[in-house]
């Protein structure tokens, strides 16, 4: 599914279908779903499929994503350890022409829902998302979700009980190939915080780049930055 | 470095020798570097965290404050007497404070403003009868663009000295209707039908969850209270698109909303003979 189509190509996501024609001289982008999108293109150009940072469907209102797990990790003091969980998936529609790329649609076929992290006065409005936790690259179905890799660190002297990620997704780093996948590190820092960031790597190899939705909008953003979780783990 | 010393001794004017004029012109020198640098240093700490305009002005007035206090600081070394000039000084800021008093009271506020950011551009605010989202903030008014989309005007001073409603400036708000239910019906069931229509919205928070329950016992109907919390930023989208889905999932599981109701007892024709 993740690629690029040459113009006047056709596929399916699903019960979604992408496609694009040339229809009395207008070069149309089509997307038939609920609701239909149709867009003008200029010149009959390559569209790429990307997965794209999480957090645009339904409406872009957060740059935060919080990854519920639903059993708990109890971290040893001075630990490293590595699971994998999963993410919504969000697919992205992008035009190409000489390496110049145009955003040109996005949706998504998992149920959004929303959830605070931490106070209503003093937290963050995130996508909310639930996860098994697993010791291996779980299988997943690519249109909804993705596969993220977390190392945990806990540099605690203490135990730590993680029951929820939250990741900023100006830095995400989102790979692709028959499905989506990211390579995160949770450093724990005590049994209320810890800082989460984003390797450039992907999980395993032959996985190519997905492009970056808010480097593509030239939002000004901090390399190697990452997010510390302060309102619990 | 006799000629040197007998250069910088030579008398310029009354008592002001050469090597006076040095000391007053080092010292501005370094007066306007420091200022630069204090200003450079200003831009940088401040850049992403003040509006660039209130920036721009901020950094002008600190810019030439601090020329300024060097300038007078080394007047006396070129023979200017401060006392003459700060009674002269005195009567003119005298004047101008007492015709430009509202301008720096909006100016300080405005500076304010910008330091304590009870709002920020673009924020859904209430200052005194008037609602709006800030369209600026500058240095001596705020900008408001009323829900209906007229310009207001807000002099700095009445901002800062008003009570603010700030309508986003936490994270998440909560609203609550008040639904009635036939007394007929199941109100355990239209709980659940309520709280299957919440789940199913995205902007209905998970964290802090909705709060459902029965909230009293009407005249005509078991009232369900139902408090939701969303993004303040879709608030009001939610909170005007939520009631009428309720509506039309309570009404399709059967449940019905009652008008009001009054029984009326007519008595029999034997109680009134």
């Amino acid at each position: 599914m993740f690629g690029s189509y040459n113009f006047g190509t056709s596929f399916n996501v699903n019960r979604i279908t992408i496609e694009t024609y040339e229809d009395n001289g207008l070069y149309i982008y089509h997307r038939k779903s609920d609701p239909d999108i149709k867009k003008i293109i200029s010149a009959p150009t390559a569209i790429m499929v990307h997965p794209v940072e999480p957090v645009t469907q339904p409406k872009e209102i957060t740059h935060f994503l919080l990854i519920g797990l639903k059993k708990p990790i109890l971290l040893s003091p001075r630990s490293t350890i590595t699971y994998f969980v999963t993410f919504p998936v969000e697919i992205a529609i992008y035009a190409s022409v000489n390496e110049q790329i145009e955003h040109i649609d996005c949706f998504t076929l998992t149920h959004p829902k929303y959830t605070l992290y931490g106070t209503p006065t003093k937290g963050h409005i995130c996508k909310g998302w639930k996860s098994d936790v697993y010791h291996t690259i779980p299988e997943v179905d690519a249109v909804r979700e993705g596969v993220l890799k977390v190392t945990l660190h806990n540099v605690s002297n203490g135990w730590a009980e993680l029951k929820k990620i939250v990741v900023d997704a100006y830095y995400m780093k989102i790979f692709y190939s028959e499905f989506a996948s990211m390579n995160a590190v949770v450093t724990v820092l005590s049994k209320i915080s810890a800082k989460t960031t984003f390797l450039d790597q992907p999980i395993s190899t032959g996985m190519e780049k997905a492009v970056e939705l808010f480097r593509l909008r030239k939002i000004p953003i901090v390399e190697k930055a990452e997010f510390t979780m302060r309102w619990g783990l | 470095m006799g000629a040197v010393i007998d250069i910088l001794s030579t008398t310029l004017y009354n008592d002001v020798t050469v090597y006076d004029g040095l000391i007053f012109f080092t010292v501005v020198l370094l007066s306007v570097l420091v200022a630069r640098f204090i200003r450079l240093y200003l831009h940088k700490m401040f850049r992403e965290k003040v509006a660039p305009d209130i920036l721009s002005i901020l950094e002008k007035i600190v810019y030439y404050a601090v020329i300024i206090i060097g300038v007078i600081s080394v007047l006396p070394q070129i023979g200017v007497n401060l006392t003459g000039l700060l009674v002269a000084g005195g009567v003119i800021g005298v004047v101008i404070g007492f015709a430009s008093q509202s301008v720096v009271s909006n100016l300080i506020s405005g500076l304010f403003l910008v330091f304590e950011r009870p709002v920020r551009i673009g924020d859904q605010i209430n200052v005194e009868e008037t609602s709006g989202f800030v369209e600026d903030i500058r240095i001596l008014s705020t900008i408001v663009r009323t829900y209906d989309g007229i310009y207001v005007r807000i002099p700095n001073e009445k901002v800062f000295s008003s009570n603010i409603t700030n309508y986003v400036a936490n994270a998440a708000r909560r609203f609550e209707y008040i639904i009635g239910i036939s007394y007929s019906d199941d109100a355990q069931k239209a709980i659940q039908v309520i709280q299957n229509v919440l789940e199913d919205h995205p902007f209905a928070l998970q964290n802090p969850s909705p709060n459902v329950f029965v909230d009293s016992l009407g005249d005509s109907s078991v009232n369900i209270a139902v408090r939701v919390w969303v993004p303040s930023v879709v608030w009001y989208e939610v909170r005007t698109q939520l009631l009428w889905k309720l509506k039309t999932a309570l009404v399709t599981e059967g449940i019905t909303i009652p008008f009001p109701q009054r029984v009326v007892h007519l008595p029999q024709k034997s109680e009134v003979s």
